[in-house]
């Protein structure tokens, strides 16, 4: 693993209105990386920060050792920019394949490998189509093909599921999951369910500033673990009183009322999952899911 | 890997293209050059072939087909320019293309790409109508074949030169604005108040005629008048305020967010 982006005190300022404060973290390559906040954390103004659409006011970001825009990254780094649209004059495979000329394909090649990646997002049959005749959710997969044209080491996505149908959005779940060995996402996103499943670290920024960088895996050496389970049916009452029963529980709190994060001695009960799923069982329960860890959002939003 | 000054010149090479396929290879394209090929048939016919008679005693112009060829096309191109090179930049950056482009290639291929190739459009259309009045002129006298092609020559060369610094501040205002009307509307109004400021100061302070020169196409109403020999010798203005507003719009262009 190498360092992918680098950015040190970096803020953007918008008149009086400071988008990103003193913005500093590092990351490395390798699994996707999720970028979280609410609207108008600066998301955005990060991402075009780092694609070189932006310049910041102050401090300095680097992208594979090169500053974002630079020539070196042509071909290295892309991106499915918010909001940003395909030439409605030329169909969809003749723009595809003009990117992949100055990414550097000659002419035939481009013409493959705009076909190449229009097939990864199932779009084969919108070759000849122009964008205009094209829903919203076929024109976003279109730039996220056209993200996707060479062989990337570094892909910004933005909002890459947003108004996409349930099949396709697991689609390019897929795509991201088996492309993230040699290439290195980045998604902003508020679907955090979908993060969860794609993306090892997660950056949370709220009002301009980085208020979090932490790991979405589950941290086995630490002495406390969680357990997030999701019921289906029994009295909350009844499944916190029996769940807080079983042994080396520290706490049960629930978020919900099928929801509950049992907090526990992972030394002294690491098989403690095994004896849940045993006690859910002999009860006569039924559950709809049970996480290892806790889930996203309380790792990130609750106190 | 491309070393950058090559690369650079690779990507303005397939932006070039590009942008000629716009015109020439789609469907909206043709439909403009059928058009503009309607609308100069008339030009041709009744007015460019009509005032022949009234150019044909111009001293130092040997043919008056391309005489009045010249006297029209000097105000038409670069009229025609305010509308055919108003959208450069400014659709793409509002539809947010402009980001897939800079993803792969360096703002200067763009800026100078989407420049000369507009640039390279207007001269095929200028070398075809100034073709159709050399044939014209030919038609009625085989003689003129050769002082015509001459004539034709410097007068595409001419309209070349006077159409740099128009396309060029199309390129730096597509830069500024959201809108092809929008840019077209800047043009005009800068034009305009540019001139009535600079003629208005010059009443009372007549050295800042001088002014004058900062103004693309105010050397247009000379050039008319002089002989064919001489239209050359004012080429360095139009030359001037090409370089000054590319350099101007290049800084735009490095600067701009997208």
């Amino acid at each position: 693993m190498s360092t992918i982006i680098r950015c040190e005190n970096l803020s953007k300022r918008y008149g009086s209105n400071l988008a990103l404060d003193n913005v500093s973290f590092e990351l490395e390559s390798g699994s996707p990386i999720a970028l979280v906040g609410p609207n108008g954390a600066g998301k955005t103004t990060l991402f075009s920060i780092l694609c070189g659409y932006l310049r910041p006011s102050s401090g300095s970001v680097s992208l594979l050792g090169h500053n974002p825009g630079s020539s070196e990254l042509f071909g290295q780094v892309s991106a499915l920019p918010q909001d940003a649209q395909l030439d409605p004059s030329f169909a969809i495979h003749e723009q595809l394949s003009f990117y992949a000329r100055l990414q550097g394909y000659s002419g035939k090649a481009a013409k493959i490998e705009a076909s190449r990646v229009l097939e990864l997002m199932q779009l084969t049959e919108t070759l000849a189509s122009l964008p205009s005749s094209l829903s919203h959710g076929m024109r976003k997969r279109v730039a996220i093909a056209q993200a996707l044209i060479g062989k990337p080491k570094l892909v910004f996505l933005d909002e890459p599921t947003a108004g996409l149908d349930p099949a396709n959005a697991r689609n390019i779940r897929q795509q991201i999951s088996s492309l993230s060995g040699s290439t290195t996402f980045i998604i902003s996103s508020h679907n955090l369910q979908e993060l969860e499943r794609l993306c090892d670290t997660v950056l949370l920024l709220e009002q301009g500033q980085l208020q979090q960088q932490t790991q979405v895996k589950v941290n086995t050496k630490t002495e406390w673990d969680f357990l997030t389970v999701l019921m289906n049916g029994p009295q909350a009452q009844a499944v916190q009183d029996t769940l807080q029963s079983l042994p080396c529980v520290e706490s049960v709190s629930s978020k919900n009322k099928d929801e509950f994060v049992l907090k526990y001695n992972h030394e002294k009960a690491p098989d403690l999952d095994q004896q849940l799923l045993k006690m859910i069982s002999d009860k006569g329960w039924s559950y709809r899911q049970l996480t290892r860890g806790k889930t996203l959002e309380d790792q990130l939003f609750s106190s | 890997m491309l070393s950058s000054p090559m690369q650079c010149l690779r990507s303005m090479w397939i932006i070039i293209r590009f942008e000629f396929s716009r015109v020439f290879l789609s469907a909206r394209g043709w439909m403009y050059l059928f058009t503009f090929g309607l609308i100069w048939y008339f030009i041709l016919n009744y007015l460019v072939l009509n005032i022949t008679t009234l150019v044909a005693q111009d001293v130092g112009w040997p043919v008056p087909e391309l005489t009045s060829y010249w006297r029209v096309a000097l105000y038409l191109f670069p009229a025609l320019c305010l509308v055919m090179t108003a959208n450069q930049t400014c659709s793409d950056r509002s539809r947010g293309t402009l980001r897939f482009l800079v993803l792969r290639a360096d703002r200067d291929s763009i800026f100078f790409g989407r420049f000369i190739s507009q640039m390279l459009i207007q001269m095929v259309l200028v070398v075809a109508t100034a073709a159709t009045a050399l044939i014209a002129a030919v038609m009625h006298d085989g003689s003129v074949m050769w002082a015509g092609l001459g004539s034709a020559v410097i007068i595409v060369t001419n309209l070349f030169i006077a159409l740099i610094p128009i396309t060029a501040m199309m390129s730096l205002l597509s830069l500024t604005v959201n809108s092809t009307r929008q840019v077209m509307v800047l043009a005009i109004l800068i034009w305009a108040s540019a001139s009535a400021i600079i003629q208005g100061i010059s009443h009372y302070f007549p050295f800042f005629e001088v002014f004058d020169l900062i103004i693309p196409g105010r050397q247009l109403s000379e050039l008319s008048g002089l002989p064919q020999i001489e239209t050359l010798s004012l080429a360095y203005v139009p030359l001037l305020q090409g370089l000054v507003l590319l350099v101007a719009g290049r800084l735009v262009m490095q600067r701009t967010s997208l």
